[in-house]
């Protein structure tokens, strides 16, 4: 029964105008991104540029992130972006005196002492010059700067510099030869070329894919509504359980086949090329690492517009969904990184091996969290659909009979 | 015209007020997510590009959602009130709805000390906003499915969040990086799109008919 009712699906999927859309997007989308990515050089001494990287120096990120501090303190200006778009923050004359009180007890100097300086500090160094740095005073230890920038945080609010997310991935700084032979090298021998490049597919794939199949789980909960079968799918012996899951794998695994091709396409020449190059490239990186990447991502929005659709019978989830989406991808703090339990994860550059593996841990924890939400979502679908079944309401079937 | 009236009054009430108390629920939410005080021209753009766009997008694609049922697709046809005027005149509280919720924002941030030329930025803004508002509206005529208007719409404008070198003078969010000058392309579009949206379902018809 759930083998006949799974392909019975697919071929739904299959007669769906919407699928093929979503197929022609995806492909036009990464073939697009991914088409000026094939810039590889081993790295040379006597380079003038190696590129630029974000520091790990803890005295570079407090020096930093203070002197952006009191920029901000003397304007009673804070920047948030708590959904990636600007917010002024303004705080109070006692929120100000605290932030001060917090400055002072970081730098050791008085708020007027550092204004002062930073005001040298600019003239000296003219328009385009060295940024501000604000020095630290003597034996603060970065735990005690966390701290003080948890409580500059309780006050300004979300989405502001003084998150750790926020300056441990804002102090950038050049790239010196030794460290990027060492990303170069840990690019080969760890990931053998594939892996990188699939990561950078998923970066891609990933904003696409947080949106796309919104559509497909909308259009295909609508459907026996629309086509006013409703009921007759009601009186059919399959229990609930059966025909939401097989609806929902059938719709998964359509989705999956285009990214999962064309993860394989792409990887083909840079396989070769990590062969010609003497390395040994992952085969099965196409699988393996948008498995890991995208498939919880893919479960999560396609199980979230089946609960959504099937609770209300509206399209409102498309609303809901493009917007968590967004908001997902405008308030990254980096492109690089910072996963946290963002729904898209990016990782916008080719290579970075060690700072991806020192990251992984965290990946794996959003991602987990991700497939769990998704199979929450499915059983909670199921409840709804047999909650219907047996005579009750959607949402917006009962604010229809509110209207009348 | 008591006619039209009464149809766009049933077509708030049964169709079309949860698009309208969304729009009003963005107006709202506005306070807690974007700032309206003191922004440069950059950040004003920004709010209206990023933010605000979304009005037209939400207002303007689901303006054939009755007909999505075919049977009264074919019943409103049998009648004899012409389909485009019908089209049109459901057109109207959208774009006035829009226009006053453009307005009400950059009004906003003029008065939280906004430094920003009022004028052009309502102009741009208004042109951009139809503009992606009439991709939804286009393609939910053509397709018949609100579903896929939404999608296109939506796609268009993540894809200009992840680089928009493709698409030339009818690229979003210009205006934040300081290109005021591409108003008339999106005007262009908007003005293309909504009319050869409300000519192709006619044709559809007719040769359904």
């Amino acid at each position: 029964m759930f083998g006949t009712l799974f392909i019975k699906e697919c071929r739904q999927v299959l007669k769906s105008l919407v699928y093929y859309i979503y197929v022609v997007i995806f492909v036009l989308f990464i073939t697009s991104q991914m088409s000026g990515e094939d810039e590889l050089r081993e790295p040379q001494p006597g380079w003038s540029y190696y590129g630029m990287t974000v520091t790990q120096d803890t005295a570079l990120i407090m020096e930093g992130t203070l002197a952006n501090l009191i920029q901000e303190v003397g304007r009673n200006s804070f920047a948030t972006y708590p959904i990636g778009l600007y917010k002024e923050v303004n705080l109070t004359d006692g929120e100000i005196e605290q932030v001060k009180a917090i400055l002072e007890h970081c730098t050791g100097r008085s708020f007027e002492i550092l204004d002062e300086e930073m005001e040298q500090q600019f003239i000296q160094n003219g328009v385009g010059g060295a940024s501000y740095q604000a020095a630290v005073k003597e034996g603060l230890t970065y735990a005690e700067f966390e701290a003080a920038m948890e409580e500059v945080c309780d006050l300004v609010g979300r989405g502001s510099f003084y998150e750790k997310g926020s300056y441990e991935n804002r102090i950038r700084v050049p790239m010196t030869y030794e460290q990027a032979k060492e990303d170069f090298d840990a690019l080969s021998t760890i990931d053998g070329l594939t892996r990188a490049y699939m990561r950078l597919f998923c970066d891609y794939a990933g904003i696409i894919l947080s949106v796309l199949p919104i559509f497909i789980g909308v259009s295909r909960a609508l459907r026996d509504k629309r086509a006013k079968v409703q009921q007759v799918i009601f009186s059919k012996s399959a229990s609930g359980t059966q025909i939401i899951v097989s609806r929902y794998l059938a719709n998964l695994v359509m989705i999956s086949i285009p990214v999962f091709l064309t993860a394989l396409l792409i990887q083909q020449p840079f396989y070769y090329r990590a062969q010609t190059m003497g390395v040994q490239g992952d085969i099965w990186a196409f699988l393996t690492v948008p498995g890991i990447w995208l498939l919880p991502e893919i479960m999560t929005v396609l199980a979230v517009s089946f609960l959504i659709t099937e609770f209300t019978d509206t399209i409102w989830t498309i609303f809901l969904q493009v917007a968590w989406a967004i908001t997902s991808l405008i308030s990254a703090t980096t492109l690089v990184g910072d996963f946290g339990l963002k729904l898209v994860a990016r990782w916008n550059t080719l290579g970075r091996t060690l700072l991806y593996c020192s990251l992984e841990k965290e990946l794996f924890f959003n991602r987990g969290f991700y497939f769990l939400l998704a199979v929450v979502c499915v059983i909670l679908t199921v409840l709804v659909y047999e909650k219907k079944r047996r005579g009750g309401e959607s949402v917006h079937e009962k604010l229809r009979k509110f209207d009348k | 015209m008591r006619n039209y009236a009464n149809l766009i009054n049933s077509f708030v009430r049964k169709q079309y007020y949860p698009h309208l108390l969304l729009v009003l629920l963005l107006a709202i939410l506005s306070g807690g997510f974007v700032s309206l005080k003191g922004l440069e021209s950059a950040q004003a753009a920004k709010v209206m590009e990023m933010y605000v766009a979304f009005i037209g997008l939400i207002l303007f694609t689901p303006l054939f959602m009755p007909e999505q049922d075919k049977a009264i697709w074919n019943l409103e046809r049998s009648k004899k009130t012409s389909m485009w005027k019908v089209y049109l005149f459901r057109m109207l509280p959208a774009a006035l709805v829009c226009l006053l919720v453009i307005w009400m924002f950059l009004y906003q941030m003029k008065r939280g000390g906004g430094i920003f030329d009022f004028h052009i930025l309502f102009r741009g803004s208004c042109c951009e906003i139809f503009f992606l508002g009439s991709i939804g509206f286009f393609v939910s005529a053509v397709t018949n499915q609100v579903i896929i208007g939404y999608m296109i719409a939506v796609i268009y404008y993540v894809v200009n969040i992840g680089g928009n070198n493709y698409l030339g003078k009818f690229a979003l969010f210009r205006m934040m990086k300081g290109d005021y000058g591409t108003w008339m392309y999106w005007l262009l579009g908007a003005v293309l799109l909504f009319a050869s949206g409300i000519v192709v379902r006619e044709k559809i018809a007719y040769h359904k008919g």
